[in-house]
């Protein structure tokens, strides 16, 4: 058999597999791109509604808390959420459009999705959970301070939210680098 | 609904010129990038939504076919990266020529079947080589494979060659 009726058979047989037979109407995209903008606003109107219940919540943990180290502990959680809000509005807004599909080839589009999951999952220890610590540990503190008869439960506590960080952070750190490994190999052999 | 304007009948008549000419293909991408019935008409419904809106912004700086089928496996490729955790591991050309052949000499006088082998050796390699090869499918040249995937077009021959090697070596052994 011939390399040229070889081609032929193999793209006679893949294109024999469809003809186009499923529709989609106009109004159907439409109200599906409008489903997918309504499920992205609801997401991030989720965290910032989470932000909105934390901030008085701790706000007033702040004003009448027992003793200065709780009040502090909830201000700096206060301030890891603010910190976190900013954080997830700017990689909202640093998304790409529509036309980056197109305008993109799909090699570069390919190795900008990678770079940017690796440092989404690379970064989200830094701006998601690190934040958060210090003020958790300062209100466990606090707590223990002004309740030492559960002591032990509070540094219990603290431990299992510490080794829950440690042990998300390594898996993190590996899942980056597998992406990192492929982003490699993309470079060696595209 | 608010009366079309000019972009918006614009943006809706060249998704309809891309249905037209390449939905069939579209649906083609869609089964090659996924196997359940369920997820490949979300995916088709996806690529076809991304087209829609990416229209709003074509300025004719690329054929429309290049435009149509960056974006379709643009979407198809993040949707694979993403769900890559629950698939099974991808292999790149290296292992697909390595993989030993289990050819069944029956199945390759059934083109269903034929088809169906084809189709499993595609959903199993890396999303960026499946691109090359799928446009290959599609019957699209090496240059305007380079264009869509941004690759040299001699690099896409060396790929389109061994994917072919493979095929062959699978499928048209011991054929008369």
């Amino acid at each position: 058999m011939t390399d040229q009726s070889h081609d032929g058979d193999l793209h006679a047989l893949w294109q024999s597999q469809s003809r186009g037979e499923t529709t989609i109407s106009l109004d159907e995209i439409r109200s599906r791109a409008r489903r997918l903008e309504r499920i992205v606003a609801r997401r991030n109107l989720r965290e910032y509604v989470a932000a909105a219940i934390v901030t008085p919540v701790f706000g007033l943990t702040m004003w009448v808390g027992p003793s200065g180290t709780i009040r502090l502990g909830a201000g700096l959680i206060i301030a890891a959420t603010v910190f976190f809000v900013y954080h997830l509005h700017t990689r909202g807004a640093a998304k790409s459009s529509p036309a980056d599909l197109a305008l993109r080839a799909s090699l570069d589009f390919h190795r900008v999705q990678l770079e940017r999951q690796r440092d989404l999952i690379r970064s989200v220890w830094s701006w998601a959970l690190l934040p958060f610590v210090p003020g958790f540990l300062l209100l466990q503190i606090g707590l223990a301070l002004a309740l030492p008869a559960r002591t032990a439960r509070f540094i219990g506590i603290s431990v299992v939210f510490l080794v829950l960080l440690v042990g998300l952070h390594a898996l993190n750190r590996r899942a980056a680098a597998r992406i990192q490994q492929r982003l490699d190999r993309l470079k060696e052999n595209p | 609904m608010a009366p079309l304007s000019d972009s918006g009948s614009c943006q809706d008549g060249l998704y309809a010129e891309a249905a037209a000419s390449y939905g069939a293909a579209l649906e083609r991408l869609a089964h090659a990038y996924e196997p359940d019935a369920d997820r490949r008409l979300d995916l088709l419904q996806d690529v076809h939504v991304a087209l829609w809106r990416s229209f709003a912004s074509f300025d004719g700086r690329c054929s429309l076919r290049t435009w149509v089928y960056r974006v379709a496996h643009n979407v198809a490729t993040s949707q694979v990266i993403r769900r890559r955790g629950r698939a099974p591991a991808f292999v790149g050309l290296d292992e697909l020529e390595s993989m030993p052949d289990v050819v069944d000499r029956e199945q390759v006088l059934d083109d269903r079947r034929a088809l169906d082998r084809v189709m499993m050796l595609i959903h199993r390699l890396d999303p960026f080589d499946r691109q090359v090869i799928l446009l290959y499918l599609e019957g699209l040249d090496a240059a305007s494979i380079g264009e869509i995937t941004g690759i040299s077009a001699g690099n896409v021959a060396t790929k389109v060659h061994r994917v072919k090697k493979v095929l062959a070596r699978r499928f048209h052994e011991g054929t008369p």
